[in-house]
C-alpha cells in the first residue's frame, strides 16, 4: 500500500474494553491492542519477548500494564517495557532492555487506528460521518485490498448486501475525482420498481461509491432522487493475515425522513444493514465478474489527460 | 514510545537462529510410543517422527514393525533389522520402542522411573494421553519452566503468591533435573476441594527429572502439608509440530477423590497448556531476528536448550553414544527428592 500513511484501522472502538486485549493482524504486523488502567488506547507487539506467546491471551493488571497469560510478564502500554517478572526478589530488578515493541495508537470516529510506521507522527484525518451510528461491525473478507476495491467499482453488489435495495450494473456517472475522493454512482431500485430496467425512464435512487484519498476507506451511500443522502456506510480496510482484508463499518442513515428511511431502517432493525459488507461473499461470481470501472480506471490512470488528476491507482504509485 | 525498533524493520529475514526447536530428531533412544494395555493381539499404528511404528502382540509378546504383519512384505531401513522390526520392550506399562540404529539399542539405556511399579501395574484411569500442538521440545520445555503454572494452571494449582522461590538446575549430557523450591505458596485448589487440605498456604517442591533423548520427564511434587504427587510425561514426537502426551500419575498414595480426580485434571492441564504451546509454536519459525529473554526462572529451559543442541551437533558429527555420566537406568529416587522433606 502507499508508504505516505502507515495508520491502520485495526478494532472498532467497542471491540476494545477495559481487561480484555484483542489481538490483530494487520500489514504483516501481530498487534495486542487493550485498554491501560487510564482508559487509554495501547497498542503492543503481540509477542511476548520471553517465550513468544501472543500478549493477547493475557489481561491488564491493575496497574495498566498487559500481562502475558503464560509466565505473567507484564508490559507497560506505552512504552513496551518490561515491567515485572512474577516471583523475582525485592532485590532482583527487570533488565531495562526487556521489552517489546509499543505502536501509536489513536481513537477516531468510532474507530482505533494503529500507525506501524514509528516515522509517522500526524495522526490521520478521517472523515466522520453525519448523522448517528445505527450499526457497525468488522468482516473479514477474503480479498487483497486492491482487489477488493476494483470489485466495489465492477460489482459492489457481490461485496455489500443492499437488503432490499437492488444495485443495478446501470453506471450513472464515470468515476471521477471530487474533494480528493473518488467518486461514482450507479443506479438502484426499491422494491416497489419494476425489475426490467429498460422500462425504467427515471432514477430514483443511487448508489454513490467514493474511495477516500489513501484507498483505504470508502463510503457507500444511497442518495434518494433529490440528492438527499438515505443511508451512508463508512468502510475502513486493512490487509490482515493470507491475503484477507478486515472491514470496519459503521452504517449512518443521515436523511430527513419519507418512506425510504423508513425501509431501511425497518431493513436494519431485520439484522440486514443495508450497505454492510456482506458476510459470505459469492466468489464463483466473483471471479466472473467482468472488469468494468476498475478497468477503466486503471487506464485512466495510465492516461490521465484524460479526467486531468483523475483515479490514482495503487498501481500507478508504486 | 517503544525502545525497541519494530518487529518488522528489523533487516532481512535469516534462515535461522537462536533455538528452532523440533527441527531435527534426537535418534538412538527408547520412546515410549503408547501404554501397554493399549496394545493387544490386534495390529495398531503409532506415529513416531512421521515413520508408522506397528504395534501388535504375539502370544503376550509385545512386537513393533515398519509394516502390518498381515501386509505382505516388510519393509527394512536403518532403524529395523532385516526382517522391519523395531526393538521393542515394555515396562512402567508402557511400550518402548529404539528410535535409531538397533544395534545400538541395550535395556540400560531404558529410562528409570523409580516412582512407577516396573511392571506398570497400576489402576487404569491413572494412565492417560493427551496431544499438544507442538514439537516435544516445546513441551519438555513447558512442563520444566513451572512458573507457568502459576498463571496457566492457577484454578488447578494454585497462583503465584509465594514468600520464596528458588529454582535448582542440575543436568547431564543426557538429563536435567529442576528443582522448584516455593515457601508458603498459595494451596493448590484441587488439593483443597478433593485432598482434604485444609491450610491456605504450603510449602512446595516439585522435582523434573527429564530424559532428553526419549522426551520422558519424572515428576515428583511433595506439598507440605499435603501429599506426594508422582508423575510420567511423556512427549512422544508424532511429527515436527506434534506430539502425544501419555501420562501417568501415580496417585496410589493420595487419599479420595484427589486420587481419582488428579489424573482426569491432566487432560484439562493439557489443554491449558496447548493454549498457549499451539500459538507459540509456530513463532519460532518466524523470520525475526530477536532471541527469546530469560529470567532466573528459566535456568532449566536454557540448559535443556543446550542440551539438546549438544546431541544434535554429536549427532550431525556421527557420534550417537551415550557419554559416561548419562546413567539413563540408575536408580533416580534420590534425584526426585522422594520421601525427603522440604526443609
Amino acid at each position: 500500500m502507499t508508504s505516505r500513511n502507515q495508520w491502520w484501522p485495526v478494532a472498532l472502538i467497542s471491540e476494545v474494553q477495559a481487561n480484555t486485549p484483542i489481538g490483530v493482524s494487520v500489514a504483516g504486523e501481530e498487534i495486542v491492542v487493550f485498554r491501560d488502567n487510564t482508559g487509554t488506547v495501547r497498542a503492543l507487539e503481540n509477542r511476548c519477548p520471553h517465550r513468544r506467546v501472543p500478549l493477547s491471551l493475557g489481561k491488564v493488571r491493575p496497574e495498566g500494564w498487559l500481562q502475558c497469560g503464560y509466565h505473567g510478564w507484564s508490559f507497560d502500554g506505552a512504552t513496551g517495557q518490561c515491567k515485572a517478572i512474577p516471583n523475582l526478589r525485592q532485590s532482583e530488578q527487570v533488565p531495562g532492555a526487556y521489552g517489546v515493541y509499543a505502536y501509536r495508537a489513536v481513537e477516531q470516529n468510532g474507530l482505533i487506528y494503529v500507525s506501524t510506521d514509528a516515522e509517522v507522527l500526524e495522526v490521520p484525518a478521517i472523515r466522520a460521518g453525519n448523522g448517528e451510528v445505527l450499526a457497525s461491525g468488522r468482516q473479514m473478507i477474503g480479498l487483497g485490498m486492491e482487489e477488493l476495491l476494483a470489485a466495489l467499482l465492477d460489482g459492489p453488489d457481490l461485496l455489500a448486501q443492499s437488503a432490499g435495495v437492488r444495485l443495478s450494473d446501470i453506471l450513472v456517472a464515470d468515476p471521477e475525482r471530487r474533494e480528493g475522493a473518488l467518486v461514482m454512482e450507479r443506479a438502484a431500485f426499491w422494491p416497489s420498481q419494476m425489475p426490467f430496467y429498460g422500462f425504467v425512464h427515471q432514477y430514483r435512487l443511487l448508489f454513490r461509491l467514493a474511495i477516500l484519498p489513501g484507498d483505504r476507506e470508502c463510503e457507500l451511500s444511497l442518495v434518494a432522487e433529490g440528492g438527499e443522502v438515505l443511508a451512508t456506510a463508512h468502510w475502513a480496510m486493512a490487509p490482515s493475515a493470507r491475503g484477507v482484508t478486515a472491514i470496519f463499518w459503521q452504517l449512518r442513515l443521515p436523511g430527513a425522513g419519507g418512506m425510504g428511511r423508513l425501509w431501511l431502517q425497518l431493513c436494519q432493525r431485520l439484522g440486514k444493514a443495508p450497505l454492510a459488507p456482506r458476510s459470505r461473499v459469492d466468489f464463483q461470481a466473483l471471479s466472473t465478474l467482468l472488469a468494468g470501472p476498475s478497468h477503466y480506471w486503471t487506464r485512466q490512470a495510465e492516461s490521465p489527460s484524460l479526467y486531468g488528476d483523475l483515479l490514482l491507482t495503487q498501481r500507478a504509485k508504486r | 514510545m517503544s525502545t525497541l525498533s519494530s518487529p518488522m524493520s528489523q533487516g532481512s529475514p535469516v534462515p535461522s537462529y537462536d533455538w528452532v526447536p523440533g527441527q531435527t530428531p534426537m535418534r538412538d533412544a527408547w520412546i515410549p510410543i503408547a501404554h501397554s494395555v493399549h496394545i493387544t493381539d490386534n495390529v495398531s499404528w503409532r506415529p513416531l517422527h512421521s515413520r508408522r511404528y506397528y504395534l501388535w502382540r504375539e502370544q503376550g509378546h509385545i512386537r513393533a514393525a515398519s509394516t502390518s504383519p498381515v501386509a505382505s512384505g516388510a519393509e527394512v531401513s536403518l532403524f529395523t533389522d532385516e526382517r522391519g522390526c523395531y526393538p521393542v520392550v515394555e515396562r512402567y506399562g508402557m511400550v518402548w520402542v529404539w528410535y535409531g540404529n538397533p544395534d545400538n539399542a541395550r535395556l540400560s539405556l531404558v529410562p528409570n522411573l523409580p516412582h512407577l511399579p516396573e511392571d506398570g501395574n497400576l489402576p487404569g484411569y491413572m494412565r492417560g494421553q493427551t496431544r499438544l500442538h507442538c514439537c516435544s521440545e516445546l513441551a519438555m520445555e513447558n512442563l520444566m519452566d513451572l512458573t507457568h503454572a502459576d498463571f496457566v494452571h492457577s484454578d488447578l494449582l494454585g497462583d503465584s503468591l509465594t514468600d520464596d522461590d528458588v529454582v535448582t538446575v542440575d543436568s547431564t549430557s543426557e538429563t536435567i533435573t529442576m528443582v522448584r523450591t516455593c515457601l508458603n505458596k498459595s494451596a493448590a485448589p484441587i488439593q483443597q476441594r478433593a485432598a482434604g487440605i485444609k491450610a491456605d498456604r504450603q510449602n512446595v517442591r516439585f522435582t523434573i527429572h527429564i530424559y532428553v533423548r526419549s522426551h520422558v520427564a519424572a515428576i515428583h511434587s511433595r506439598f507440605e502439608p499435603g501429599l506426594e504427587v508422582n508423575m510420567v510425561h511423556c512427549s512422544t514426537p508424532e511429527t515436527r509440530d506434534s506430539n502425544r502426551v501419555n501420562f501417568i500419575q501415580n496417585t496410589s498414595q493420595a487419599r479420595r477423590p484427589y486420587r481419582w480426580l488428579f489424573p482426569f485434571a491432566s487432560h484439562k492441564i493439557a489443554a491449558q497448556d496447548d493454549y498457549a504451546l499451539k500459538p507459540q509454536a509456530p513463532r519460532y519459525h518466524q523470520q525475526i531476528r530477536r532471541r527469546d529473554m530469560h529470567s532466573r526462572f528459566d535456568t532449566a529451559s536454557i540448559r535443556y536448550r543446550q542440551l539438546v543442541q549438544d546431541i544434535l551437533a554429536r549427532q550431525a558429527d556421527g557420534d550417537f553414544s551415550y557419554e559416561s555420566d548419562a546413567l539413563i537406568s540408575g536408580d533416580k529416587s534420590s534425584v526426585l527428592g522422594m520421601g525427603k522433606p522440604i526443609r
